[in-house]
């Protein structure tokens, strides 16, 4: 098992995913000035583009995500090509690809590891029921959201780095 | 504290951690991890690590008391 082993790497790839994610989310959001308009009593949304810019950030960033998930998918294939008896599935949503229960340590490890990911994520929710609370846009709550995702794949990486050294 | 000597007893008959890893059907860093004394094997595979280094669980694991 090598430091570069791709489910060691699994939680930045999702993290650079959402990062990205977040980088067209913002984009878009920055991209078009939406408001209401009244027509015989009826509500139509409408929408005013107003910035260049924030719409080729979202581009770019949607650009880089599919670029993101095709490396992605070729490391899997080499994976599989190189452990045949421990295939992976690239999109699976029954269990995630970081979870390494190869012997009792690892699993040990990584129920570790996914324990403090579960913590931060209940007070993460938390936290996120107080700001509903608030009118924000929902391109921020969409963010938030996002950037918890990320900071949970980022706790649980830091966590099974030092196994697998 | 669970300590051991599968360190000493494992360079005693020159394996390295992978062979030594691949023997008792575990990953190299298992074996590191017990060695530096931060992960307690099970049962069976301290049965097997004995059984590969030729001693007895006993010989190979011990109890310390933890100073406080």
């Amino acid at each position: 098992m090598q430091k570069k082993d791709i489910r060691m790497q699994e939680p930045l790839y999702t993290s650079a995913f959402f990062t990205l994610f977040i980088g067209s989310i913002l984009g878009l959001a920055y991209t078009f000035r939406y408001f209401d308009i009244e027509m015989q009593n009826r509500i139509i949304l409408g929408l005013e583009k107003l910035n260049i810019i924030p719409f080729i950030i979202a581009i770019v960033c949607v650009i880089l995500a599919i670029i993101l998930c095709v490396i992605y998918v070729l490391k899997i294939k080499k994976h599989n090509f190189e452990n045949p008896t421990k295939k992976m599935k690239a999109f699976t949503a029954f269990t995630l690809n970081e979870f390494n229960d190869d012997d009792e340590f690892f699993n040990k490890a990584t129920n570790a590891a996914t324990r403090i990911g579960y913590l931060f994520f209940v007070n993460a929710m938390s936290v996120l029921l107080v700001l509903l609370l608030f009118q924000f846009p929902h391109y921020v709550y969409m963010v938030i959201i996002l950037g918890i995702c990320i900071i949970q794949n980022l706790v649980y990486y830091s966590r099974m780095k030092k196994y697998y050294q | 504290m669970l300590k051991n000597k599968v360190k000493e007893l494992r360079a005693r008959h020159s394996y390295s951690q992978i062979h030594l890893a691949a023997l008792t059907g575990v990953t190299r860093q298992t074996i590191g991890f017990i060695e530096k004394g931060e992960f307690s094997p099970s049962v069976t595979l301290a049965l097997k690590l004995s059984q590969h280094l030729q001693v007895t669980v006993d010989e190979l694991f011990w109890l310390e008391e933890e100073k406080n």
